[in-house]
C-alpha cells in the first residue's frame, strides 16, 4: 500500500512534468543561493576566529601624535599576568605588482624570502621597495590552503625586514603578549599602559576579533539582502502551489467521493510536495557546498574578492552542517506547510462543490 | 442498514433553485432500486445526497440510525468509505493507470493486504481485466464506465450508487449481473437510469420516478 501512496504522489508530479521540473529547479536555485551565502559568511567567520585563536592575547603598539612608533625589541613587560612577550617586525611595503605585507621571521635566511600565493615574482626574485630597495630570492611559498591569511604575505629575515620598514637595529613594530587568563586580558590594559614608558595602544584578541568579524560581516551582509528576495520567491512558489491545488478541486472532490478523508488528502499532497522539494533542496545544498567549499569555491571567492592572482578558497567548514540544515528547513518547511494548508482548507467544502467545480 | 431520505429538500449552495423537494424514501439492504426520470430531474443530485457528498437544505439522509447529513466531517468521511459510487461520466486521474485508478478506494484502507489481487478481481468481474495497464485517456466512454463500476465495487461497499450505468454500454448483461451480485450479498443498490434495456432486464425490487424534484413510487 505504501508503494501505491508513493506511486500516486509521484504520478501526480508527472502529470505536468515541465511544471514540476521548473518548480524543482526554482527550489534548488533558491536553496543554493541561501545556503551558499550562509556557508560563505559562516566559513569566513570561522576562519577568522581560527586565525585569531592562534595569535597573541594582546598586541601593544607605541603611539605618537603623528602615528605609530617603533618599540624596543628587547623590552620586558613586567606586568603580573603576562606570561610571554614577543617583539614583532612587520609592515607594508611596495613590490613590483603592488603592496605586500612584510613580516620578520627568524627562520628565513638573510637575502631570502617566503611568499604567499598572491605575490607576483619573476625568476624567483622579488624586488621590494620600502625605506630602502632590496632584492631577495624566493625560497619558499606558503601553502595554498592558508591563502586567506597569507595571500599577500612576504616573510623575510628580521634584519632585511627592519631595513625595508625603516626600523633601527633592536627595534620592532609592536609587542605581542600572551597572558595567563586570556578571558581577563581587558583587565590588564591599565597596568600595561602604566608599566610602559610611552603612550601605547593595546588591543585584546576579542577586540581584534570584533574588527575582523565586522569586516567579514560587511562582506557577507549581502546574505541578508538576499534573504528578502529568497523569501518572496518561496512565497511565489507557495502561491503557485495554491493556484495548482485550487485549479484541481475536481481531483480533491473525486478522492473524497472515493472514501478519502481530509487528512489522507492532505497526506497525499504533503507526500507529493516532499517528493518534489527534498531532491531539489538536496541538490541545492550540494551545489552551495561545492560552490563555497568545493571546486566552485575559487570562482565564488574570486567574485567576492577580485585579486590577481586569485585568492584560493580555503574557508573553515566548521558549522557548515548547521547552516545547511537551517537552509533546508527554511525552504522545505514553508513550502510543505503551504501545500498542506491549502489541501486542508479545500477539504472544508462539500465534495459535490469540488466535483462540480469548472 | 437502510438508507433513507427523510423529507429532503436540496438547493445548490448559494442558490434558491430547489432541485429536490420533499423527497421521502427508504432503500433497504439487499434490494436493488431504480430511480428514473427525465434529464435534469435531480437524479444525480439524489445520489450525491445519498453518498454524503452533499448536504440537504432541509430534512436529513439517514443510514441505519445515524443522520449522515448531520454528522461531523470525520464521521461523514467514515460513512463515505462504506459507499461505492459510479458517476455518469466517470472521472479518473490521468497520470495513473486503470488498475491504479481502481485501487484508489483501497489506498486508504490499510486492512487490505493485496490491492493488486483485489483490483484485478474487480476488473475481471466488470469485463475490463485487459485494460489494467492503460491510461484513462486510452479508454472509450463505455470502457470508462466499466472501469468506473470496478472502482465502485472494489472495496465491497455497503451502499452502491450507480448513475446511468448503461448510458454508453452496448450490452447490459455484465452490468446487470454485477448489480445483482451486490444486492445478493446484502448491499443497498440504487441505480438511476432512463434506459429501458436496463430497467426491463434488471429484476428491480423498487422503482421510483423523479420529476420536477419530487420522488414518487412508479
Amino acid at each position: 500500500m505504501r508503494r501505491l501512496w508513493l506511486t500516486l504522489a509521484g504520478r501526480e508530479l508527472l502529470v505536468r512534468p515541465w511544471e514540476s521540473a521548473l518548480v524543482g529547479m526554482s527550489l534548488s536555485a533558491l536553496t543554493a543561493v541561501v545556503a551558499g551565502t550562509g556557508l560563505l559568511a559562516r566559513g569566513a567567520e570561522a576562519t577568522a576566529r581560527a586565525v585569531l585563536a592562534d595569535g597573541p592575547d594582546i598586541v601593544v603598539r607605541r603611539v605618537a601624535p603623528d602615528g605609530f612608533r617603533p618599540v624596543p625589541a628587547d623590552r620586558e613587560v613586567a606586568v603580573t599576568g603576562v606570561t610571554r612577550a614577543e617583539a614583532r617586525v612587520w609592515g607594508v611595503v611596495a613590490s613590483v605588482a603592488g603592496p605586500v605585507t612584510l613580516v620578520g621571521d627568524d627562520e628565513v635566511a638573510p637575502g631570502e624570502s617566503r611568499i604567499g600565493t598572491g605575490v607576483l615574482v619573476e625568476d624567483d626574485t622579488l624586488v621590494l621597495r620600502g625605506q630602502v630597495d632590496r632584492t631577495v630570492r624566493v625560497t619558499g611559498r606558503f601553502a595554498e590552503e592558508t591563502a586567506l591569511v597569507t595571500h599577500d604575505l612576504v616573510s623575510l629575515h628580521p634584519d632585511d625586514a627592519r631595513a625595508l620598514l625603516g626600523l633601527g637595529p633592536g627595534e620592532a613594530s609592536d609587542l605581542a603578549l600572551w597572558v595567563h587568563f586570556p578571558a581577563e586580558a581587558d583587565a590588564l590594559l591599565p597596568d600595561l599602559e602604566a608599566a610602559l614608558p610611552w603612550p601605547v595602544q593595546a588591543t585584546t584578541r576579542e577586540r581584534r576579533a570584533g574588527l575582523a568579524l565586522a569586516a567579514v560581516g560587511g562582506r557577507a551582509s549581502f546574505q541578508l539582502a538576499l534573504l528578502l528576495p529568497a523569501l518572496l520567491a518561496l512565497l511565489a512558489l507557495g502561491a503557485g502551489a495554491v493556484r495548482d491545488r485550487l485549479g484541481r478541486h475536481t481531483d480533491l472532490g473525486l478522492l473524497s467521493a472515493l472514501g478519502w478523508t481530509r487528512n489522507e488528502v492532505v497526506r497525499l499532497q504533503v507526500l507529493r510536495a516532499l517528493l518534489l522539494v527534498m531532491p531539489s533542496v538536496t541538490f541545492g545544498v550540494a551545489l552551495a557546498y561545492s560552490a563555497v567549499h568545493g571546486p566552485g569555491g575559487d570562482l565564488v571567492i574570486g567574485w567576492l574578492w577580485p585579486l590577481e592572482p586569485p585568492l584560493r578558497a580555503a574557508l573553515s567548514t566548521d558549522g557548515a552542517l548547521v547552516v545547511l540544515g537551517w537552509t533546508a528547513a527554511f525552504v522545505v518547511m514553508p513550502y510543505v506547510a503551504v501545500v498542506a494548508a491549502v489541501a486542508a482548507l479545500s477539504g472544508h467544502q462539500d465534495p459535490v462543490t469540488q466535483l462540480e467545480a469548472p | 442498514m437502510t438508507l433513507r431520505c427523510c423529507d429532503v429538500d436540496y438547493a445548490p449552495p448559494g442558490t434558491t433553485r430547489t432541485i429536490l423537494s420533499g423527497v421521502d424514501v427508504a432503500f433497504a439492504p439487499g434490494t436493488l432500486s431504480v430511480v428514473t426520470g427525465p434529464t435534469g430531474a435531480g437524479k444525480t443530485t439524489l445520489l450525491y445526497l445519498l453518498a454524503g457528498l452533499a448536504r440537504p437544505t432541509r430534512g436529513e439522509v439517514r443510514f441505519g440510525g445515524a443522520a449522515v447529513s448531520r454528522m461531523t466531517q470525520r464521521h461523514r468521511e467514515q460513512y463515505r468509505r462504506r459507499v461505492g459510487i459510479l458517476f455518469q461520466t466517470p472521472r479518473f486521474f490521468s497520470g495513473l493507470s486503470v488498475s491504479e485508478n481502481v485501487a484508489l478506494p483501497l489506498v486508504v484502507r490499510p486492512e487490505i493486504d493485496s490491492w493488486e489481487t483485489t483490483v484485478a478481481g474487480a476488473l475481471e468481474r466488470c469485463g475490463c481485466r485487459d485494460l489494467d495497464e492503460r491510461r484513462p485517456n486510452q479508454l472509450s466512454v463505455g470502457q470508462r464506465q466499466r472501469v468506473g463500476l470496478a472502482r465502485a465495487l472494489v472495496a465491497t461497499p455497503e451502499v452502491l450508487l450507480a448513475d446511468e450505468p448503461s448510458a454508453h454500454q452496448d450490452e447490459t448483461a455484465n452490468l446487470v449481473a454485477r448489480l445483482h451480485e451486490e444486492r445478493d450479498r446484502g448491499a443497498v443498490v440504487v441505480v438511476t437510469s432512463h434506459d429501458p434495456r436496463l430497467i426491463d432486464g434488471l429484476g428491480i425490487d423498487a422503482r421510483f420516478r423523479l420529476d420536477a424534484g419530487a420522488l414518487e413510487p412508479w
